[in-house]
């Protein structure tokens, strides 16, 4: 449920957490700090804060690796601390596997496997979940369905079974159905005035074009067409235990797993899974600009990226490194400069993101609509130099350090750990990668960085995609380039022939025209 | 759990567990937007931004950088009752937390320039949190409504944006000078250290700042409500009607609380819950639906929170609502339901256990509200105390049409494009 309500505000929002790694070598401290009196505002001769002790070394924990009878994968990481289980059932399909005239097949799939089992009817079955104080959901992705839930390890058997009733027998009744179609129209017609949602939408589409990757959400045309029989088929089509793996992490041991698995994905049957087809994502020549007219906002919701690499790319480790030094964390270039230099947003930040196949690269910010101009100068300058100059050594140090020593904070809940494996399996990984990562991070040089930063990140033919007040922000963009401007349901908005402003001395690199 | 007050006031509290070799460390100062006043709102949390910006020891960006880039995260943030502000790192730079966390309190750099920068960095924070996105402004409204006169929390802690336009720097220093010092502050740490060195360290960084009286927060009173208050505003940002309704109740762990807290999870936590089987899934009046206790340490508000399927009114869901409320008055909840929502209190605790950074955090908070971070451990029996009598009695106490705030929110498109200035496109229109 979307709960709304608000505890507290917080200086940074909440960081998607950097992936990460091994114990820096650093001597113990000698730091003497402490002054006796209140000293002035600043002092002339700055002490130095306390140098970081020895770390305890820390690895990743060992996966237990076993198959069912039918042919489903396990893998248990034991984790004792505290009397919970983590449990992951990935299905390795996704909405890529979507036929063409139904988008989103695979999400409502995925939103009709809680609306009823076999065994349970909708209502009957939210009650047997949170009636034993769990969590169960499910969600998916381009290339994976994943149900997830979290028990009290006292309930581990009652938790695997219920995984496994709503994997293997949902009714998709049509009365539940005929319901879920009203929320998930609702909820897009939500979505279409919400500007995160719709910065996202705009920028996938425009990068993939007509690759499955261009649809993140479903429409509302495929909800209306949409029948329980083609559920049905999707589901028989993609859930099968030779195409899934599951992860159990917390307090239970792999022999356990094992025999509760074993009765629960009893008769699971088998069958031949057909890998969906498509062409490749669009090459890009040109930069593309999108702007959403959204007349009510007071800010400009700005993404600028590109198609960049897949996760297993050797290139992956130093263009996140590069990344880093760019827009990974509020330490990162963008959020000292464009917030706490030049005072034009609350949050600037970069990412890479993981995928199987080819995933973006994308920088982002929220501004006030007045100074859109000055925001997007200050992305193309920061893009353009690091893709022009390597990085200062100890810049490159600082995102190592971020990326390797956080490891103890990335593996500290059984979740983060499920997910870790999961992903794993989903990226082709060994289990022995988060304890190398470490390592392949410690050894990029600034050098290597900056090439892969110049291969995958390119502002010379970026998307861009921004959600705004186009009366007030379209003449900021026409430096960049033709901006296209599309209402919030997606549809184009013909401009007038009068020039709204010529393009002026664009900063930093040639404008460029579709 | 080792609990130790230093000579100059500040109150620490130790939780040692050596499981996963990060430590959290999280300092509670005792004053959030409640001890704001009138042409100040969202003082509390802009200073909060203030304490990022650099101290004697540590220049402008270091703190964030200082903390990242060994490894750490961190933030700081603001509500009506507190402010706090906390870094998870791992285990073998618990000195750097700490010596970081003193520095600003000894020391904090005060400039205009950081000041400028900052409340720009807020403003913008309001407009992405609040002012371009849908019903966000609403949920600052219903307070307002609610709260009446009873300034601490009848205002944002974001603050409106005129008076944050108007904070002078020299509020800064005197907010610094008035709220920050040891005797008003607890500090936490929680995870993979050994208590003595901690607490040498606590020693050396902290031990020699000096105290200073604090104002007593001394709030008005709440002037009772003796009618419904109801009003409708315009969203030109909303697709779809939706509402809040607010009952007063009292303040949190107050012995009616957990009980009302239970109620609120029979009626709304989770899709078996009693409201969202009836309002979204039976009736479908109801896209979404939210309902819960704020939590405050003052007088506290049971809140409800809808967004109304197309073409339904929110009156249609409010009556199903009230129904429940006074069947439940009535008739209590079952067994099978007080059980559920107890379970469910009990697996939170066991989930919230895993971070080191939640535990300092409760445990601040509640050596802070309530005297004794101990009372964390025995507040699950508290709640597993509840009976149905107690979940029925309550019931029947707090949900009164009189104690009753309703917000109507509206979607209204904006006005169309022209050349002309544009007239009045939003501002509450209030009835009653």
């Amino acid at each position: 449920m979307n709960t709304l309500k608000l505890t507290s505000i917080t200086l940074l929002l909440p960081l998607a957490l950097a992936c990460g790694s091994s114990p820096p070598v650093l001597t113990p401290t000698t730091a003497e700090p402490a002054v006796a009196v209140e000293a002035p505002p600043i002092a002339p001769v700055r002490e130095q804060p306390p140098f970081s002790q020895a770390p305890r070394d820390i690895h990743f924990p060992p996966i237990a690796r076993t198959t069912t009878g039918s042919g489903l994968e396990l893998n248990t990481v034991e984790l004792r601390q505290l009397p919970l289980v983590q449990i992951e059932l990935v299905i390795r399909s996704g909405s890529a596997s979507d036929p063409a005239n139904l988008p989103g097949l695979a999400q409502l799939v995925s939103a009709m496997l809680k609306e009823g089992t076999k065994k349970y009817d909708s209502a009957k079955l939210a009650e047997a979940i949170e009636y034993l104080g769990a969590d169960l959901s499910v969600s998916n992705d381009e290339e994976n369905v994943t149900i997830r839930m979290r028990a009290l390890s006292e309930h581990a058997e009652q938790a695997l079974s219920l995984v496994a009733e709503v994997a293997m027998r949902p009714t998709f009744s049509d009365a539940e159905l005929k319901k879920l179609k009203k929320r998930e129209l609702d909820r897009l017609a939500l979505a279409a005035n919400d500007p995160n949602s719709l910065v996202a939408r705009e920028f996938y589409k425009a990068l993939y074009g007509d690759h499955p990757y261009a649809r993140i959400d479903t429409t509302a045309e495929a909800v209306k067409r949409v029948t329980r029989s083609d559920l049905q088929k999707w589901h028989k089509a993609n859930f099968a235990p030779n195409n899934a793996f599951m992860v159990v992490a917390g307090d239970i041991s792999a022999e356990r797993v094992s025999q509760l698995a074993e009765t629960a994905f009893k008769g699971w049957a088998s069958r031949t899974v057909t890998e969906p087809t498509y062409a490749a994502p669009p090459t890009r020549s040109a930069r593309q600009i999108v702007l959403v007219d959204r007349p009510a906002s007071v800010q400009s919701v700005v993404f600028i990226g590109n198609l960049a690499l897949d996760r297993k790319s050797p290139d992956y480790v130093p263009l996140m490194l590069a990344n880093q030094v760019l827009g990974g964390s509020a330490a990162a270039r963008l959020f000292m400069d464009l917030r706490e230099r030049r005072s034009l947003t609350y949050g600037a930040y970069s990412r890479v993101y993981e995928g199987e196949q080819v995933a973006p690269f994308r920088a982002n910010s929220a501004v006030r609509n007045e100074v859109t101009a000055e925001v997007m100068a200050g992305f193309f300058e920061h893009l353009q130099r690091i893709v022009t100059e390597p990085a200062a050594a100890d810049e490159v140090e600082a995102a190592k350090r971020y990326l390797v020593d956080r490891f103890p904070l990335d593996i500290d809940t059984a979740a983060k750990i499920a997910h870790r494996v999961a992903n794993l399996r989903i990226f082709g990984l060994p289990d022995n990668y988060w304890d190398g990562y470490r390592e392949q991070i410690a050894q990029v040089t600034p050098e290597a960085a900056l090439e892969a930063a110049k291969r995958y990140i390119t502002p010379d033919k970026a998307v861009i995609v921004v959600v705004g007040r186009a009366a007030d922000v379209k003449p900021a963009l026409e430096q960049y380039g033709q901006v296209t401007v599309i209402d919030i349901q997606g549809n184009v908005i013909p401009q007038s022939s009068a020039p709204t402003e010529a393009p002026v001395a664009a900063e930093p690199s040639t404008t460029t025209k579709e | 759990m080792i609990r130790e007050r230093l000579e100059n006031g500040l109150r620490v509290v130790l939780s040692p567990d050596k499981t996963i070799p990060t430590v959290a460390t999280a300092i509670y100062y005792d004053v959030g937007s409640r001890n704001e006043v009138v042409g100040r709102s969202g003082f509390a949390h802009l200073f909060e931004h203030m304490m990022f910006q650099g101290s004697a020891n540590v220049p402008k960006g270091a703190h964030f950088q200082l903390v990242m880039n060994r490894g750490g995260s961190m933030n700081g943030t603001t509500s009506e009752d507190r402010t706090n502000y906390f870094q998870t790192l791992p285990s073998n730079d618990l000195a750097l937390s700490l010596w970081l966390e003193a520095d600003r309190l000894r020391s904090l750099a005060i400039t205009q320039e950081n000041f400028e920068n900052q409340r720009q960095t807020v403003m913008e924070e309001r407009r992405q949190s609040y002012d371009n996105r849908p019903y966000m402004t609403s949920m600052l409204r219903i307070n307002e409504l609610a709260y009446g006169d009873y300034f601490p929390y009848a205002h944002s802690t974001i603050g409106d944006m005129a008076d944050l336009q108007n904070a002078p720097l020299s509020a800064v220093q005197e907010f610094f000078h008035t709220y920050y010092t040891p005797n008003n502050a607890v500090l936490s740490i929680a995870g993979d250290f050994e208590p003595e060195a901690a607490m040498a360290l606590v020693h050396q960084y902290f031990g020699n700042l000096l105290s200073r009286e604090v104002p007593v927060f001394a709030p008005p009173s709440l002037p009772p409500q003796t009618a419904e208050r109801a009003e409708t505003i315009p969203d030109p940002l909303a697709e779809l009607p939706a509402f809040h309704i607010a009952y007063h109740i009292p303040e949190n762990r107050h012995a009616d609380h957990y009980a009302l807290e239970l109620l609120s999870i029979v009626l709304g936590d989770g899709e078996s819950s009693r409201l969202y089987q009836e309002l979204v899934k039976k009736r479908e009046i109801l896209q979404d639906l939210s309902v819960g206790t704020d939590d405050r340490r003052g007088p506290d508000l049971f809140s409800f929170w809808g967004i109304c399927a197309q073409g339904k009114q929110a009156t249609d869901a409010r009556e199903v609502i009230y129904t429940q409320l006074s069947d439940i008055a009535k008739k209590g909840v079952t067994p099978r339901e007080l059980e559920k929502a107890k379970n469910r209190i009990r697996s939170a605790f066991v989930f919230g256990l895993q971070s080191n950074l939640s535990r300092a955090m409760n445990l601040a908070e509640f050596e802070m509200y309530f005297g004794d971070a101990n009372l964390l451990t025995t507040e699950a029996e508290r709640y597993l105390a509840v009976t149905l009598d107690d979940i029925k009695r309550v019931a029947s106490t707090y949900f009164s049409e009189t104690n009753r705030t309703v917000l109507d929110v509206v979607p209204v498109k904006p006005p169309a494009e022209t050349t002309e200035a544009p007239t009045a496109a939003s501002g509450a229109g209030s009835q009653q």
